[in-house]
């Protein structure tokens, strides 16, 4: 190699002052845009959630019927699909390049593929917005929607494969080159698993979204006519609506190992069952999109329970291993750091006032505690019965995807501003606030739904007491209690969303250049783990957390009342015993 | 966060082949969901009989 190639090499390089890593800036270049993508729905999506959170509060009953659905679309879509994708394809870059030492492969394929999910999410909400898709974001037929809105799905979802191919492409790379050595990196493990859930999903999406396409278009070649069966829709549609927040929770975790290592130099304390979790995730955890074909006519009961089951709780087990693992990883990373007085010193002396800190244990907390008890108990094919269509599904899956990845998404954000953008952060004291409004909101937003699909309140629909119906339809007062606690912590996480978007696009846009200097003399305006980065490495091994032993009983306790209690209303709704 | 490396001069067991090969583990993730959710789904509605009008 030539001395003007070796510098023209060096020049797509750059080696960050903090961690050490050897960053390619294209894929530094793509980590960006594809996370200022993802603030930008995640933008339209809040907007459109403080709208519906104003019509499901029965006081105000904010939007006419037409936007309230129309809302609940683009609500779905910016949020579940967007604003989550755009972010994973960044950890994908960030992960398969950066923390490999490697480089993206194909950098114009990266940028094209960029392109077509650009493209695709901006003609997706044109249509949505121009009221010629309300279908919900399921859009099952007969709903038809303009093709052009299935076009941009497909657009967006091919942009997203190629993403991921090309995350498949820096593995090779990087063992081809020998950027690392041994087994890849825990974090990089966790992505990996993401991506091969992302294939699953996406695959899907192509298998029902093109015949959908053609269907929309009305189609007829020699007498044939484009159909879509709406059962077999259902079904390959949930292979993709519910395994691509399987996605969700592969990345999530992995930020959790990589902000515990971070924030407060945690450790893991078992590679092998850490990974052997991951894999659990990667064969079973899609089997769940069963879970919204509970009540469906067209599946016998063993393939509902099979399925449903995650193939006998294998994936279940595998989140029970992370929620162990995390937190007692921190509690060992803590104890290492000096924090041994007590069972509780390591949690009490955490550094809670780091938004990537609290950001990633309230997400813990939330996902697991809300978000896993009350997924797992109305999966269960007998109570589902009585929590299907209710609030008790989207009070769940905010508790999962909004209290879990949303979260730990944003606390990410606060190390890649610095990290990647190379910036200071803005108003740092303000955002050490910022996780516990969005979470503290979200929490209770999540629970007043549980409660009121509790009492029958049904998911979706504008009109919960079914005006002019036939029948007449009574809630008892604690619905609309409930319905306005939604309310209320539905305007407290839009709050805690909204100084989310201003920080990170005040930071990125405003916010002082980070400089080496400023960084050395703790000037510099960052999270802690920033300014002083614990170690990454322990020489002493120490598998010692008795205090998340004891969070781990308490989660036992929580999930099994939760789920006893589950079986005992059901009983009631039959009236037996 | 160290990656996990073989030990110098012991034999890498066999899980960990599996788990250090990501075509691998594609192959089975894709699979098994086609074979019990897709394939097995597929045949359930297939396999419907046709309801006898009222």
């Amino acid at each position: 190699m030539s001395a003007g190639t070796i510098a023209a090499a060096a020049g797509l390089f750059r080696t960050c002052p903090v961690t050490k890593l050897k960053v390619h800036r294209d894929a530094e270049l793509l980590v960006k845009v594809n996370a200022v993508a993802a603030v930008l729905a995640f933008t339209v999506g809040v907007s459109a959630a403080i709208l519906l959170v104003l019509t499901r509060w029965q006081a105000v009953h904010l939007l006419p019927a037409d936007w309230y659905y129309r809302l609940v679309t683009a609500h779905g879509l910016n949020m579940l699909i967007f604003f989550i994708i755009f972010f994973e394809m960044a950890i994908l870059y960030f992960a398969g390049a950066i923390m490999l030492n490697s480089r993206v492969p194909t950098p114009w394929l990266a940028w094209l593929s960029f392109g077509l999910m650009a493209v695709g999410a901006l003609l997706v909400d044109y249509l949505v917005f121009t009221g010629r898709a309300d279908v919900l974001f399921t859009s099952y037929p007969p709903l038809r929607a303009h093709p052009l809105y299935y076009l941009g799905i497909i657009l967006f979802a091919v942009g997203a494969l190629v993403v991921t191919g090309l995350f498949f492409a820096c593995l090779v790379v990087a063992r081809r080159e020998k950027t690392y050595e041994g087994s890849m990196p825990l974090v990089v493990f966790g992505a990996l698993t993401a991506a091969i859930i992302s294939v699953v999903t996406l695959v899907h999406g192509a298998i029902i979204y093109i015949p959908t396409f053609l269907w929309s278009l009305d189609l007829e070649i020699f007498g044939w006519k484009a159909n879509v069966d709406a059962q077999v829709y259902r079904m390959i549609w949930w292979a993709l609506g519910h395994s691509s927040q399987q996605i969700n929770v592969a990345a999530m975790v992995s930020v959790w190992y990589l902000l515990g290592g971070i924030t407060v130099g945690a450790v893991v304390i078992n590679e092998k069952i850490s990974r052997t979790a991951f894999v659990l995730y990667i064969l079973f955890i899609n089997l769940a999109s069963a879970h919204h074909l509970l009540v469906d006519p067209g599946f016998g009961p063993g393939w509902k329970i099979w399925n449903t089951s995650y193939f006998m709780y294998l994936a279940v087990l595998a989140s029970m291993i992370h929620g162990f693992t995390v937190p007692a990883g921190v509690e060992v990373g803590q104890r290492l750091n000096g924090f041994v007085k007590g069972t509780f010193e390591w949690l009490r002396k955490a550094p809670w006032s780091d938004p990537g800190f609290s950001g990633m244990f309230l997400s813990l907390i939330i996902f697991g505690f809300l978000g896993g008890v009350t997924g797992v108990t109305i999966g269960t094919e007998q109570i589902s019965i009585i929590a299907h269509n209710t609030l008790r599904v989207p009070g769940h899956f905010h508790t999962t995807v909004v209290g879990g990845t949303a979260l730990a998404f944003m606390a990410l954000t606060y190390y890649v501003i610095p990290l990647i953008f190379r910036r200071e952060v803005i108003w740092l004291k303000l955002a050490r606030y910022q996780p516990y409004l969005f979470g503290g909101g979200v929490t209770l937003f999540a629970v007043s739904m549980i409660v009121a699909g509790m009492f029958g309140v049904p998911r979706r629909h504008y009109d919960i007491s079914f005006t002019n119906a036939l029948f007449k339809v009574e809630y008892p007062p604690g619905a609309d209690l409930a319905l306005a606690f939604l309310a209320l912590g539905g305007i407290v996480a839009f709050l805690g969303g909204l100084l989310y978007i201003l920080i990170t696009v005040g930071s990125v846009f405003f916010g002082t250049p980070l400089t080496e200097e400023r960084l050395q003399k703790g000037l510099a305006s960052v999270p802690q783990g920033i300014l002083r980065l614990p170690p990454q490495e322990r020489k002493e091994e120490s598998h010692y957390a008795p205090g998340t032993v004891i969070l781990v009983f308490v989660f036992l306790a929580v999930f099994a009342i939760y789920y006893f209690t589950n079986w005992k209303m059901l009983s009631q709704v039959w009236q037996i015993g | 966060m160290t990656p996990g490396q073989p030990q110098g001069g012991e034999p890498v067991p066999l899980l960990q082949h599996l788990y250090d090969s990501p075509f691998l583990l594609l192959v089975a993730g894709v699979a098994i969901m086609f074979i019990f959710f897709t394939g097995w789904g597929l045949y359930e509605i297939l396999s419907l009989p046709p309801a006898p009008l009222p």
